[in-house]
């Protein structure tokens, strides 16, 4: 498969992660692992980024935080959505989807403008 | 996923978890790569690094907000803990409205009342003046100890230029003389009086005073000629007041009874002289080449140089005068200097402003209300004490179920703050009222007036003592060991005496005790001086005279023209039913007018004088008779004075003083110098207090309105103070007789400052009675408080007693020598408090002193009467204890205490 590379836009970083966690509790490395699925692995993140954007939604009450013990007993920091989390996952849902309709109108337009 | 480990809680925690979380993801990563893409453990690393980014900057960003997270955590925990707390104490607190409530009260009626003196200390003593050079102005003066001694006079022009010039320490001087100016009417507005300054260009730099409108004086303006039209400046509430603020008032010219003046400006809100607020301001004519002259009569203001004290700044000002003397030895004679013993004094301007006696009182008024302050804090201390037994056993029981003792400690001391908070927030209030009650009644004399009001510094100062108060009754428990567990192992019924509190409780009464007897006396020796005073003969009959000041614009009359005038008003009035007399004087005796004028007798006395700089009246025929003066000899008639013979009357003082035991009447005396023409005395009036209360046997010469034509020594102008007496009538009705008669003979003239005569003494001793009064006040407050007190702790006494009381009973002791035993307890220990109080009082009332009057600070029937007052409070505030005792039941007493 053609491994195409794609910079992420700052922003977009955190609708990922709100979506990837609407599945359930994980730990950032799961959250990670789980986008390079999805995408197969045509997304592009400098992996590092992931870890601020997590603390500063704990920090705006988007996420909850826990340390937790994975399967294999290793200790990890465990995120959850929350209530707000999920409030805020919509809305950008929704603006994302009007962002790209309203982008699409331009690209697909079959005409050209009027002079 | 299980959720096992607690939130980190420290800063350091937070960069263990944070390298942990890292580290899990990068192992985990290691791990992917390496089974998927088949690297070695190294190059997946290096991998994983790689992908990973900047570890060092993406672990920062992240570790801040990790620290952001926690302070806030920490924040909120605290919010909540105090949240808990106070909701706890305060349902502890409901739970006991009757202690909450009288602590509240007591403890803010102290503090209200201390609240208040600090406030009228702090801005009339402890804050400098309200100008930006405040601590570097000086007031400059002069001295004239053996003409007057005590009391400061202002400087000269001469000196003004000599040492603006000369002085190495002072930068500048202003230089002003206030007065009052009539405003003519203009057909818009009625004739009225304002308060005028004739003020140097340097006043306004000096003190800081730019203009709102318009521009300043110069030098220039300094230098006008008589008759000219004058520049002049209005203050910020004139200007509302007359001219509603109208912009375009600059350039208008004002008529008045003097010179004609025109606005150039308009001076800023607030903008005022240390102790006149004058409504116009206009140059003082300042021309230097004007020879110096002896007329000291202006205040001088100069500004210190930066880095030179007021020591320095006299010892310049001395050194200058000299030099001033050396230079003109006709004005600054060695006789002059003899007589008058004539020297110069620089003080500081807030010294000069507000005055020993005033810092005094306010200092002794805060003494006082620190004392009630005490008093009630020891009041409120028991009340927390009987609380704290009360509370014994549900105590014991929560430490025996797991509280711990550093929650109570918090837990009361929770309790105590809010009752403080609580009491502080009241005390504002009472303290704000109280303060307008105490300005209301306060001698008008008072510096700074305008300037004192509640604000943050004082709301800083209650809250700040009532925590202190609150912290320091929060910790009460720990010094009776209320949180000790061992009450619980005692049988009795929870009341546990203990060693520390009972004597803990005496000396609180003990001490409540000793600030009441020092207040109480001083409040006697107050009321004393008061009585004293009070009862003093002035040399005339206040009761029934009505007193005015009449004013007339000046219009280049003569004397006798002016004394037509009022003739014609005194006439008029003495026809109107109810009026047995009436006249007029240029100052009312008691009003405390410092002034002198050198006056000549005809004779030389044994200590080699034959004249001096003596206090002297002018005053109109029938002046004497309407004061109730007594006289020997026959006061002057207007037939007499028209003819311009000139009658002098003299006060006993004056009289005893040049004449001594000669008979003065047909001597004469001149005034100002030899070559004026000689009054002939033509009465002698006993002895007369002019100045004040205070001082007996004033000297003082009383001349007629007309003089002698052959020279006339002054100028009657602006008016004089007409008096009246008529008891049958009431003094508005007599003000309006007064204005009817003048509408008609003379139009333009203006009444003013109208006061029966009694209240003009009563002012007089306006200090006085406000010490009195505040002392008085403060003393009762402290009494009843006291009696609280010993009520209190009789009560408790009682209460541990009860089983000694049984035993008495059961041996034959009736009810009322229980009574008595109750009784006699309380004056033992009130007596204890009046002992220890009358020493300290011994030692302090002599601060007092200056405020006294014929009264002695140690003057002993007033301590005995203190010590019986108290005594007799003492054997009161026992009976309800004392009968609650000899209700008691024997049996049940001995039972209890078994």
């Amino acid at each position: 498969m053609q491994r195409t590379e794609l910079d992420l836009v700052r922003g977009t970083l955190d609708l990922l992660i709100l979506k990837t966690l609407s599945w359930g509790p994980m730990h950032g490395l799961a959250v990670l692992r789980w986008i390079e699925d999805t995408t197969r692995d045509q997304l592009q993140i400098e992996e590092g980024a992931l870890y601020p954007a997590l603390h500063r939604m704990e920090e705006k009450g988007w996420l909850d935080a826990e340390w937790g013990v994975t399967d294999r007993n290793r200790r990890a920091k465990f995120y959850r959505l929350t209530a707000r989390g999920r409030k805020h996952l919509a809305a950008e849902l929704a603006r994302w989807n009007r962002y790209t309709s309203v982008v699409s109108l331009v690209i697909s337009a079959r005409g050209a403008p009027a002079r | 996923m299980k959720r096992v480990f607690r939130l980190p809680n420290s800063s350091a925690r937070i960069g263990a978890d944070l390298d942990e979380e890292l580290s899990f993801h990068l192992e985990g990563r290691v791990d992917d790569i390496m089974a998927r893409e088949g690297l070695s453990r190294e190059d997946a690393e290096r991998e994983a690094r790689r992908r990973f980014g900047n570890y060092e900057s993406y672990r920062r960003e992240a570790h801040d907000i990790d620290e952001m997270i926690l302070e806030r955590r920490r924040k909120m925990e605290l919010l909540d803990a105090i949240r808990r707390e106070s909701r706890s104490a305060l349902r502890s607190l409901r739970r006991a409205p009757t202690f909450s409530l009288i602590a509240i009260l007591t403890l803010a009626l102290g503090l209200g009342a201390t609240t208040t003196i600090f406030t009228l200390l702090d801005r009339v003593v402890l804050r400098p003046l309200p100008y930006p050079n405040a601590g570097r102005l000086v007031n400059l003066a002069t001295a004239w100890p053996k003409l007057k001694a005590g009391t400061e006079f202002g400087i000269s022009r001469g000196q003004y230029f000599y040492f603006k010039q000369h002085s190495t320490t002072l930068a500048d001087i202003a230089f002003y003389d206030g007065g009052m100016m009539i405003i003519n009417g203009d057909g818009v507005h009625a004739p009225e009086r304002a308060t005028q300054v004739f003020a140097s260009a340097s006043t306004f730099s000096i003190l800081g005073i730019t203009p709102a409108l318009g521009r300043l004086f110069t030098t220039a303006d300094e230098r006008w000629t008589p008759g000219s039209r004058l520049p002049a400046l209005i203050s910020y509430d004139y200007w509302q007041s007359r001219y509603g603020g109208d912009p375009s008032v600059l350039g208008r010219a004002i008529d008045t009874d003097d010179d004609p003046i025109e606005i150039i400006g308009v001076l800023p809100k607030g903008a005022s002289l240390p102790d006149v607020t004058p409504d116009v301001w206009v140059p003082n004519r300042l021309v230097p080449s004007d020879p110096p002259q002896n007329n000291h009569t202006h205040t001088g203001i100069g500004v210190l140089k930066p880095g030179f004290t007021v020591e320095a700044a006299q010892a310049d000002i001395k050194r200058l005068q000299e030099e001033l003397r050396e230079a003109y030895p006709n004005v600054y004679a060695k006789a002059f200097y003899d007589r008058t013993g004539f020297s110069m004094s620089v003080r500081s301007l807030a010294e000069h402003v507000v005055g020993t006696t005033i810092t005094r009182t306010l200092w002794l008024a805060f003494a006082a209300v620190a004392f009630v302050l005490l008093i009630a804090v020891g009041n409120v201390a028991n009340l927390f004490l009987v609380r704290i037994d009360a509370q014994r056993r549900e105590v014991a029981l929560r430490r025996a179920l797991g509280a711990e003792a550093g929650h109570l400690a918090i837990h009361y001391l929770a309790e105590s703050l809010i009752l403080a908070l609580a009491a502080g927030l009241l005390a504002i209030a009472f303290g704000d009222a109280l303060l307008r009650a105490v300005l209301a009644i306060a001698p008008q004399s008072l510096p700074r007036l305008a300037e004192v009001g509640f604000d943050w510094r004082s709301g800083l100062f209650c809250f700040g003592v009532a925590l202190a108060f609150g912290v320091a009754f929060g910790l009460l428990p720990l010094t009776s060991g209320a949180t000790d567990a061992g009450v619980l192992r005692d049988g009795s019924r929870g009341i546990t005496p203990s060693r520390a509190s009972e004597v803990v409780r005496r000396g609180l009464v003990i001490m409540q005790v000793t600030l009441a007897v020092v207040l109480l006396a001083g409040a006697g020796l107050m009321a004393k001086s008061f009585a004293q005073l009070k009862d003093v003969k002035p040399g005339f009959d206040p009761r029934g005279v009505h007193t005015m000041s009449v004013i007339l614009p000046y219009n280049g009359d003569t004397t006798a023209r002016t004394g037509a005038f009022w003739h014609e008003l005194a006439r008029r009035v003495e026809a109107t039913p109810g009026v047995v007399r009436a006249g007029a004087t240029s100052d009312l005796p008691l009003s405390n007018h410092d002034g002198c004028s050198g006056l000549i007798a005809d004779v030389v006395n044994s200590a080699g004088e034959s004249g001096n700089c003596m206090p002297m009246r002018i005053v109109t025929p029938g002046y004497f008779e309407a004061m109730g003066y007594t006289a020997r000899g026959a006061f002057p008639s207007w037939q007499q004075v028209e003819s311009g013979v000139g009658p002098l009357v003299v006060t006993r003082g004056f009289a005893n003083r040049f004449w001594e035991s000669a008979d003065a009447l047909g001597h004469g005396v001149k005034p100002y110098n030899p070559q004026a023409p000689s009054f002939p005395i033509v009465a002698v009036t006993g002895d007369v207090r002019e100045m004040n209360l205070q001082t007996p046997a004033s000297q003082v010469a009383y001349f007629p309105i007309v003089a002698p034509p052959s020279k006339m020594p002054w100028r009657i102008g602006g008016g004089l103070v007409f008096v009246v007496r008529a008891p049958s009538v009431s003094t508005p009705a007599m003000v309006e007789r007064v204005r009817s008669i003048l509408a008609e003979i003379e139009p333009k003239a203006l009444v003013a400052d109208v006061a029966p005569m009694e209240t003009v003494v009563a002012k007089s001793m306006a200090q006085t009675s406000f010490m009195m009064l505040m002392l008085l006040i403060a003393a009762a407050i402290a009494l009843l408080l006291s009696a609280v007190g010993i009520y209190g702790v009789i009560s408790y006494l009682v209460g541990q007693r009860r089983g000694e009381i049984g035993v008495r009973m059961a041996l034959g002791a009736q009810k009322s020598q229980v009574v008595g035993l109750v009784v006699r307890r309380s004056i033992a220990l009130t007596a204890a408090g009046v002992v220890v109080g009358v020493a300290v009082a011994l030692m302090t009332t002599r601060m007092l002193r200056s405020l006294l009057f014929e009264v002695r600070p140690t003057d002993p029937l007033v301590l005995l009467g203190t010590a019986v007052m108290l005594l007799v409070v003492a054997a009161l505030a026992a009976m309800g204890p004392a009968r609650r005792a000899a209700r008691i039941d024997p049996v049940e007493a001995m039972r209890a205490s078994t």
